[in-house]
């Protein structure tokens, strides 16, 4: 269902699992329950993953309203890809 | 049971901590009376969903906790809470809960029935998907899980939404719901229900991504009406008057994509079809308010306050444009940059009148004037009247988007127009090329240039060439030799002289000895001596090599300098052709 063909909205990509870049450099992911016109988002069992060298670790943080200026880019998961990483999880400790 | 739970309630409503659980307190005789006699099976359903929704709106207004999001599939442990903190506050309800939740709890599968006080933890998940369909945002949302959170001290529930209880059928839920085994609790028809849309479903799912095992239960947590909500929003900040000017780039592309379309239609190769267009709603926008109210003869503004101004202070209002600067370098480029950016509006306009509608005769005079003031603007003179004729046109020419001005400009120029600039640009050549050097913008001319070369006659070739040949006073070394030094330069020399050859070839009468027949073999072998001179490593390489050009050298010059020119021109040829 195609609302505005020949634009970009986030409309369709709404509860599906995203990562999320922000600009202070967190990268957030969790499933995208709702938008508004500024692209404010609502994230839903999000998960903050912080990254160093090939491990990466995952940060449990519940729900996060993003305000949208502050976002740099976002992407949908693929939930059968996202398990094929060459990168190692970690538990956050070590982190 | 019931009527013993009101009285206790409604002696105890004075001392409610919560005032507004009395409110919930008024509005059970009727949710009791509607849902008391539900508590069979069947009939049970249709009084359920206007029960569950004042019952609704009551919780949400209490509840302002929070929902834990791991809460939905935690809710199945939750009897050992049941004598925690109550958020009601009222033991007595509790109790009288308590009591009516083992009655309920003794014929599985009722999800109807009303119970006074806190809602029993069964009605739980039938809120979430009512709230979730049938009502708008609600400001509350949050707190709806959070009814169930309270439920949750009530015993086990069957936590997982049931579509099948509501009018409207959920629209992604056939998509997304699998049938786990604690909903094996439900219904029998409940259940029946849900597979046969589980089976409609699936056919119409993508074959490709199947959904993993949990379903999703905080789908759809943005409504339709919200979705359109946004959309329609959106939509009104993409409208425009001129579409081909604020969104260019997407109406070129569907203007291809149709013709590319209807060119395939006409070859019968694809049957028609409409790609789709984003076409935005029309809304009158609302009319500009007057923000700045000047009475005639007061001083200053008078304070007015709208819906969108309310305190507006003492505004700089501007006084009219900014008189020009005295010329100083820094404004001198300003302008400059200035009247570039004026006429290429101009010339914008000439251009989008072409594309959209040409020849009409009305138009082309219209046209041609227009073409022939932006030519005036483009060599008018600059700020201090006493420069040269050409300033203008040169400090134009020294600025990137000037260069670019130009080459656009060119081709539309009539041939008189045209000439008068190409040969103002031979003349200024070695200063063009100076200019040039951090640029390296003066290839984009060499084009339209060369296209305008060839409208030239003989004289006038022959002015712009003598040009390149005078010796400057005082300094011994010709503008030429610069001008072979660079791309640009040779090019456009290259080309003019290759000109003068066709030209000389094709009428005979040139080559009768003349003044201007002898200028110009003067010109060739001057030229020819001076590209001998240059090492070849400084010679630069030509966007274009004439074909001509050896001949014309052999006609006119001796066999040594013909040698040495081959050599040097071959090396580039050689370039070239590579």
């Amino acid at each position: 269902m195609n609302y505005m063909p020949g634009t970009a909205s986030l409309i369709e990509d709404i509860d599906k699992k995203h990562l999320v870049l922000l600009r202070d450099g967190r990268t957030l992911i969790g499933f995208l329950r709702s938008i508004d016109q500024f692209a404010n988002l609502v994230l839903h069992q999000t998960v903050e993953r912080i990254h160093v060298g090939k491990k990466y670790g995952d940060i449990p943080r519940g729900i996060f309203v993003v305000r949208g200026e502050n976002v740099v880019l976002l992407g949908e998961i693929d939930l059968e890809k996202e398990s094929d990483t060459p990168l190692q999880q970690v538990s956050i400790e070590e982190i | 049971m019931f009527e013993d739970v009101l009285e206790m309630a409604r002696e105890q409503k004075c001392q409610e901590k919560h005032p507004l659980s009395a409110g919930r307190f008024a509005a059970e005789p009727v949710s009791t009376s509607s849902t008391g006699s539900c508590l069979d099976q069947g009939s049970g359903k249709s009084h359920v969903p206007l029960a569950l929704e004042e019952e609704l709106v009551s919780a949400s207004q209490l509840e302002e906790e929070e929902l834990d999001p791991d809460l939905a599939p935690d809710m199945e442990e939750e009897e050992a809470e049941e004598e925690e903190e109550n958020d009601l506050g009222d033991p007595a309800v509790q109790s009288a809960v308590h009591n009516s939740q083992k009655g309920l709890l003794s014929s599985p599968g009722i999800t109807a029935p009303g119970v006074p006080g806190m809602p029993p933890a069964s009605l739980h998940f039938p809120w979430q998907m009512s709230t979730l369909d049938h009502l708008a945002p609600l400001p509350f949302r949050p707190s709806l899980p959070s009814a169930g959170s309270a439920a949750r001290h009530f015993g086990p529930q069957l936590p997982a939404p049931d579509p099948s209880l509501l009018c409207s059928p959920p629209t992604s839920w056939p998509l997304r719901l699998s049938l786990p085994s604690h909903l094996t609790q439900l219904h029998p028809q409940h259940q029946r229900i849900l597979k046969q849309q589980q089976q409609q479903g699936r056919p119409r799912s993508p074959p490709a991504k199947k959904w993993p095992q949990q379903p999703d239960s905080y789908a759809n947590l943005m409504t339709q009406k919200e979705k359109d909500w946004v959309v329609r929003v959106q939509m009104v900040q993409l409208q425009s008057e001129n579409p081909r000017l604020d969104d260019y780039y997407y109406q070129e592309y569907y203007q291809k994509l149709e013709k590319k379309q209807a060119d395939e239609e006409l070859l019968g190769q694809r049957s028609r079809f409409e790609s789709l267009k984003l076409v935005t709603p029309y809304i009158q926008k609302a009319e500009a308010y007057e923000s700045v109210v000047r009475i005639e003869g007061s001083l200053g503004q008078v304070a007015v306050s709208t819906c969108f101004t309310p305190r507006r202070a003492i505004d700089a209002v501007p006084h009219g444009t900014q008189e020009q600067e005295t010329a100083a370098a820094s404004s001198q480029r300003l302008w400059v940059l200035y009247r570039i950016e004026k006429m290429f509006l101009q010339l914008l306009e000439i251009e989008d009148g072409q594309q959209d509608a040409p020849a009409q005769p009305r138009d082309s005079e219209q046209r041609s004037s227009r073409v022939e003031k932006l030519f005036q603007a483009l060599k008018a003179q600059g700020q201090n009247n006493l420069e040269a004729a050409d300033d203008g046109f040169l400090q134009a020419l020294s600025v990137g988007k000037g260069k670019a001005l130009v080459a656009r400009l060119l081709p539309i120029l009539p041939r008189d127009r045209a000439v008068s600039l190409l040969l103002a640009i031979t003349r200024h050549l070695p200063f063009l090329v100076k200019r040039d050097v951090a640029d390296q913008a003066l290839q984009m001319l060499f084009q339209p240039l060369s296209k305008c070369i060839r409208h030239l006659t003989f004289r006038e070739l022959l002015q712009g060439l003598q040009g390149l040949m005078r010796l400057p006073p005082g300094s011994s070394e010709r503008p030429i030799t610069m001008v072979l030094q660079n791309q640009f330069g040779i090019s456009l020399l290259y080309a003019l002289l290759s000109h003068g050859e066709q030209l000389v070839s094709l009428n005979s009468s040139l080559k009768e000895p003349s003044s201007d027949h002898s200028a110009w073999t003067d010109m060739v072998v001057l030229t020819a001596w001076e590209i001998a001179q240059m090492p070849t490593a400084s010679l630069a390489e030509p966007l274009a090599f004439p074909s001509n050009l050896l001949p014309l050298f052999c006609h006119h010059v001796d066999k040594q300098l013909v040698q040495k020119l081959e050599a040097r021109m071959e090396y580039v040829t050689v370039e070239i052709r590579s």
